[in-house]
């Protein structure tokens, strides 16, 4: 009987604490935490003013603004959540959305981190620490119209990609499931052409070949099967092409951006993602 | 009889039977025995240091000196926040937004009924609405100057109604159940 007190005294007093935090939840604390995430003054007053006047409280918005925090913490680009709240709030989506937007958001800039660590270079993600951030964008982007971390596990296989390589490869693939091409078709097209290399333009090209397509009213299929028909035309090409062209282990040969494994006899990284 | 007058009885009468004690010289070995007990050992380095960081010490001050002192370590701890890494990080990134390259990129929607379009994006970090203006053919236009990089963005028709570019190159779900435009800028 006597512990069965001691217990609800504790929860009576954990009840309480959480009370009194919650109404202690100010705005002035909620700029604090902003700042804490190397949120810019001007913007952590405008996200604050934004979120009074579409009527969000305090205690809301500071939760949202630990989570930045510990995005932060995470060494993740702690400004796209930011940028992702402001849109919430500008938009006027309900606080539970945003919540869980900005939980996803979180959620998949540590997976696209891992991603992007797997597949790159560390020396190439140290020195375009702004390219590694668009990467990580449009990867995000593509996790968001629906290709599950699966089916990027799927595409970029064991390669070893520069990181405009690896934005064009999933630029590309978003923009095909974007344009309703079926997702294994995408999976196992995109993977090939990560595999093999091709080129940002090459990919954007295709790219908007498709999206023509698609406007004109083809089904996204058949199109999706001129991609990879075209898309391993343009790879033949420059394995072709490489063979006749000086190599060097660290740059890719006759503008094509093709990473270390690429290069005739590279193959995959051994025992990598 | 007073207090004060009984008091002075009784150490009459104290002096009076102190002076007929006999005095008895000390037992041998009774001085070096006082002295052993009252000499200062010598103490380890480690209990003078902690005698010196833990005894109590009288601070004396003055109103102006106190003054002066709090303006100086003020007046360091902010001078040594302002050339923290973390300041100069920000004053860079800003720096290099201004120097970057920038592309003019013309945006344009074709809503004649409208009375007021306004274009947010990524590149104002979803914060400032961009004014558009009708062009005589009844268009909304604007035109900004941006980086390379890709660039999410919308309209807003009438200040209510969110409206996705009709035209735009691409789209993305933007992560509330709607979807953003979606503009590459290349790199010059």
């Amino acid at each position: 009987m006597r512990n069965f007190k001691q217990v609800l005294f504790g929860i009576g007093c954990y009840a309480v604490l959480n009370v009194a935090a919650y109404a202690a939840e100010s705005w002035p604390a909620v700029e604090a935490k902003l700042k804490k995430a190397d949120v810019p003054a001007a913007q952590s007053e405008r996200v604050i003013a934004q979120a009074k006047q579409v009527g969000a409280d305090a205690a809301t918005v500071g939760a949202w603004a630990d989570r930045i925090v510990s995005a932060r913490a995470q060494q993740l680009p702690a400004e796209l959540l930011t940028e992702r709240m402001m849109q919430g709030l500008v938009k006027g989506v309900p606080a539970g959305r945003i919540e869980r937007a900005l939980d996803d958001l979180q959620n998949n800039l540590a997976w696209c981190k891992q991603a992007l660590e797997a597949h790159v270079a560390k020396a190439e993600l140290r020195a375009r620490p702004q390219h590694a951030v668009q990467a990580m964008r449009q990867l995000e982007g593509g996790l968001r119209a629906g290709l599950s971390t699966t089916h990027w596990e799927q595409i970029l296989g064991k390669t070893v990609l520069t990181l405009d390589q690896l934005r064009a490869v999933a630029e590309t693939s978003t923009d095909l499931r974007t344009l309703g091409a079926p997702v294994e078709q995408v999976v196992v097209t995109m993977h090939e052409a990560a595999k093999g290399g091709a080129d940002a333009r090459e990919l954007d090209k295709l790219s908007r070949e498709f999206s023509g397509g698609v406007a004109k009213g083809g089904a996204a299929a058949e199109l999706m099967q001129e991609f990879r028909r075209d898309l391993q035309a343009e790879l033949r090409q420059n394995v072709r092409g490489s063979e006749f062209a000086p190599q060097r282990p660290d740059m890719p040969s006759g503008g094509d951006m093709r990473g270390p494994d690429m290069q005739p006899g590279g193959g995959d990284r051994p025992g990598g993602y | 009889m007073t207090n004060r007058q009984k008091q002075d009885i009784d150490e009459q009468r104290l002096d009076a039977w102190l002076g007929s004690m006999p005095v008895l010289p000390p037992s041998p070995g009774f001085v070096d025995g006082v002295m052993r007990a009252v000499r200062n050992p010598k103490r380890s380095w480690h209990q003078r240091a902690w005698d010196f960081c833990f005894a109590p010490r009288v601070v004396r001050f003055n109103f102006a000196g106190a003054t002066m002192a709090a303006v100086v370590a003020f007046a360091s701890a902010w001078m040594l926040w302002n050339a923290s890494p973390q300041s100069a990080q920000l004053a860079g990134r800003g720096a290099a937004t201004v120097t970057q390259a920038t592309v003019k990129v013309r945006f344009t929607l074709d809503q004649q009924d409208a009375r007021r379009v306004a274009l947010v994006g990524d590149f104002t970090q979803w914060q400032t609405q961009i004014p558009l203006k009708r062009a005589p053919d009844g268009a909304w236009i604007a035109e900004i100057a941006l980086p390379a990089g890709d660039y999410e963005y919308m309209f807003v028709v009438d200040q209510t109604q969110w409206v996705s570019d009709p035209r735009a190159q691409r789209y993305r779900a933007d992560g509330f159940g709607n979807r953003n435009a979606v503009v590459t800028v290349p790199s010059v």
